[in-house]
C-alpha cells in the first residue's frame, strides 16, 4: 500500500465530512476498551490493535472505537464494553487478540452475542 | 512487570487523563553516544501535592477508591532495574512531570515496543491533545495531534479513516529516525517478551 500524504488527509476529511453528514454524526456501536494500569498489563493495548485492524477491513464509519480506564474487575482484565444502539451494553472479559476479533465478527458485525466470554450484560438497551 | 516501555508510557499517560489532563506531552530521546534513554511525560492534569508525592511510588499508595498503585512504582521498578532514575515533579492545578532516565545498553532494559499502538489509544480519548517528540541521536520525529485536528476542520480524530492515516504517519516517521537501533528490533523484543 502506498504511503499516505497530507494531501490524503485532507481527501479522507472531504470524504468523512459527506459520510458524517449522510448519518448526521451518530455512531451506531461503540467499543470501549478498558486501559487501567491492569488492563494494559494483561494485553488491553493488544486486544484494541486487533479491533483497529478488523475495523480496518470493514467499510463501517458508524462504529466509534474509545479507551477507558479501569472498571475496577482488575482480576477479569482485559475488559471490552461492545455498546450498539437500541440493545445492551456487554462487557466482556479475559479478551486476548484472537478473542476480541471473535468479538468485533460476531457481535460488533453480525450481532451475536459470546455468551462464553461475557463479565457482565446490562438490562437497558 | 509490563512488558515494554511503550506500556508503561500509555499507563502514565491514562493516569494523566484520569487526573483531568487535556493535553499531554511525550518525549522520547535515545542518545547512543553516552547511553541515556530518557522519557518524558508531561501533562497540564490537576497535580499532586507534596504529602502524596512523598508516597506515589509506593505499590499501595493511590488516590483512587479501591485500587493499588501500581503504575509509577513498576515504572521506578524499571528504571532502578536499568541503573536508572525517576523524577517527578508536579504543581497543584499546573500539571505533573514524570522523567525515567534508564541505561540504553542495559542488559534487563525492556524494549521501547508498539510505541504507535500507544499512541493511538491515547489519541482514541479524543477529548485529549498529544505531542509526541522522539530523537534518536540526531535523528527527530514531531507528532502533535492539535495540528492534525485543525487539518480535520472538525471531523473527529478517532474517524477509522483518519486513525489509519495517523497509524501509518507515526509507523514511517518511527521508521525513519530508529533505522538499525536495537531497541527497534523485533527479534530484540521477541527474545525480552519471551524471557519475561
Amino acid at each position: 500500500m502506498p504511503k499516505l500524504t497530507i494531501e490524503d488527509l485532507k481527501k479522507i476529511r472531504e470524504r468523512a465530512k459527506k459520510e458524517i453528514a449522510l448519518r448526521e454524526g451518530k455512531a451506531k456501536v461503540k467499543i470501549i476498551v478498558h486501559m487501567g494500569t491492569c488492563g494494559i498489563a494483561a494485553g488491553a493495548r493488544e486486544c484494541l490493535k486487533a479491533i483497529l485492524e478488523e475495523l480496518e477491513k470493514t467499510d463501517r464509519s458508524d462504529i466509534v472505537v474509545t479507551t477507558a480506564g479501569c472498571i475496577g474487575m482488575c482480576s477479569t482484565e482485559p475488559n471490552i464494553t461492545v455498546e450498539i444502539e437500541g440493545q445492551p451494553p456487554v462487557v466482556y472479559q479475559h479478551m486476548d487478540r484472537d478473542k476480541a476479533i471473535q468479538v468485533f465478527r460476531k457481535h460488533v458485525l453480525e450481532g451475536e452475542v459470546l455468551t462464553q466470554f461475557v463479565l457482565a450484560r446490562s438490562k437497558e438497551g | 512487570m509490563m512488558k515494554e516501555l511503550s506500556m508503561h508510557i500509555l499507563d502514565i499517560a491514562e493516569n494523566s487523563i484520569s487526573a483531568g489532563a487535556n493535553f499531554i506531552d511525550i518525549s522520547i530521546k535515545e542518545d547512543y553516544k553516552r547511553d541515556i534513554l530518557e522519557i518524558c511525560i508531561k501533562d497540564n492534569g490537576k497535580g499532586i501535592n507534596g504529602r502524596i508525592l512523598k508516597k506515589i511510588d509506593d505499590p499501595f499508595f493511590t488516590t483512587k477508591s479501591k485500587k493499588v498503585g501500581l503504575g509509577i512504582s513498576l515504572l521506578k521498578e524499571t528504571c532502578d532495574m536499568c541503573d536508572g532514575s525517576l523524577a517527578i515533579d508536579s504543581s497543584l492545578g499546573k500539571g505533573t512531570l514524570i522523567k525515567a532516565k534508564l541505561r540504553l545498553d542495559h542488559i534487563d532494559l525492556p524494549p521501547l515496543g508498539d510505541m504507535v499502538t500507544t499512541i493511538i489509544a491515547l489519541i482514541l480519548r479524543g477529548n485529549v491533545d498529544i505531542r509526541y517528540s522522539h530523537k534518536v541521536d540526531e535523528k527527530k520525529f514531531f507528532f502533535d495531534t492539535g495540528k492534525i485536528k485543525e487539518e480535520l476542520e472538525g471531523v473527529p480524530i478517532n474517524h477509522p479513516k483518519v486513525l489509519n492515516y495517523l497509524k501509518e504517519e507515526i509507523e514511517k516517521g518511527l521508521k525513519e529516525i530508529s533505522a538499525g537501533k536495537y531497541m527497534w528490533r523485533d527479534s530484540y523484543a521477541k527474545a525480552y517478551n519471551r524471557g519475561s
